[in-house]
């Protein structure tokens, strides 16, 4: 290698230079796509929230349960959201290998999630299942209330219940690429 | 630090990175576009625990590499442009100087990543510690690296020319 050739050929990479884009409109619409993304888990939790204020005036002790288990409930959807959602913030400007680190933390963290949701459902229809019976027994039809309500009820069971189960499943998809994404690297001497 | 500001010092440098990584056409456009949304996102977290121009060449060739995976698993329909030399009579000075530099992007972009991406840095005026933090490795490996890569690129660069 010699000077001459090193320099010929850093006359050239400084040679290429071209307009770089304007992304300001796009980026902001990132943020903004993001700020909605937050703004909408605070809003159905304010929903929640206002959703029990009702059941707080009723006379029932059983309906002031109905109130109890909402707030129960986004309390524990919040506090698992935000403490999920600490410490997985990639590093704006980690290396490739931390990139891949990253992507392995976020798996941990859907897993995490899932389990959240199963048990936090879990809960929730058990006292659902507990609790409706008292707040329907002086209607007209508790029974109808309870054939319709009950099936709606054992589906969200099922459904989040079997929630990391199927984020599992995706998950191995997830993580062979990750490892074929490694593996690339390792061919291209990254 | 603002995003005018690093567009005004270290654009040249962010071009030549995203040039390493795409070739000309709408590639190119839109990994440049990929690259300044996230710079412009990442300086938000910016603390200053490197320089400036470490911490946007480090966004920049991350983002080239996952480009790179992407175009590995999904291949461009089209193969990449060839250099169409200008056919004006009298092409001036600066055409032919960014002819010269397409041409050796191109080379350079037949190296593997590794090594494209410590010789672009080199070739930027780099000094080793600060390539080593960029990609990642140690300051004996960028040596080896740079080492393989200006043969790898002389070899390439040669047999263009003996063709």
């Amino acid at each position: 290698m010699t000077d001459t050739e090193w320099d010929s050929w850093q006359a050239s990479w400084k040679g290429a230079t071209g307009p770089l884009p304007d992304v300001r409109a796009r980026a902001h619409k990132e943020v903004r796509g993001h700020r909605l993304a937050n703004a909408a888990f605070v809003l159905l939790v304010a929903m929640g929230l206002a959703g029990s204020c009702p059941a707080f005036a009723d006379a029932s002790p059983a309906v002031h349960r109905i109130g109890w288990m909402i707030l129960a409930f986004c309390a524990a959807m919040s506090i698992g959201y935000f403490s999920i959602q600490r410490g997985i913030e990639p590093r704006k400007a980690g290396n490739p290998r931390e990139a891949l680190a990253f992507l392995e933390r976020r798996l941990r963290v859907e897993r995490r999630t899932a389990q959240l949701i199963r048990w936090v459902y879990a809960g929730l229809c058990l006292a659902f299942l507990f609790l409706f019976p008292s707040v329907v027994a002086k209607h007209e039809a508790p029974w109808l209330e309870m054939a319709i309500s009950y099936p709606f009820m054992l589906l969200t069971f099922a459904l989040t219940f079997s929630a990391p189960w199927w984020v599992a499943r995706r998950n191995r998809r997830h993580q062979e690429e990750i490892d074929r994404w490694r593996r690339w690297m390792d061919d291209q001497q990254l | 630090m603002t995003f005018d500001d690093v567009l005004r010092e270290q654009g040249p440098a962010l071009w030549r990175v995203i040039a390493s990584y795409a070739p000309p056409g709408a590639e190119r456009d839109d990994l440049a576009q990929d690259v300044l949304v996230a710079v412009w996102r990442g300086l938000r977290g910016f603390r200053g625990e490197s320089s400036a121009r470490t911490f946007v060449l480090r966004i920049a060739h991350n983002r080239g590499l996952s480009r790179a995976w992407r175009r590995k698993k999904h291949p461009p329909l089209e193969a990449e442009p060839a250099d169409v030399p200008d056919p004006r009579p009298g092409a001036d000075e600066r055409v032919a100087t960014r002819q010269r530099a397409e041409q050796f992007l191109r080379h350079l972009r037949t190296l593997p990543l590794g090594q494209r991406e410590v010789l672009s840095l080199a070739l930027e005026g780099l000094p080793h510690a600060e390539i080593a933090a960029i990609a990642g490795i140690t300051v004996e490996n960028v040596a080896v690296r740079l080492g393989r890569a200006r043969e790898a690129l002389r070899r390439s660069i040669e047999k263009e020319e003996a063709a």
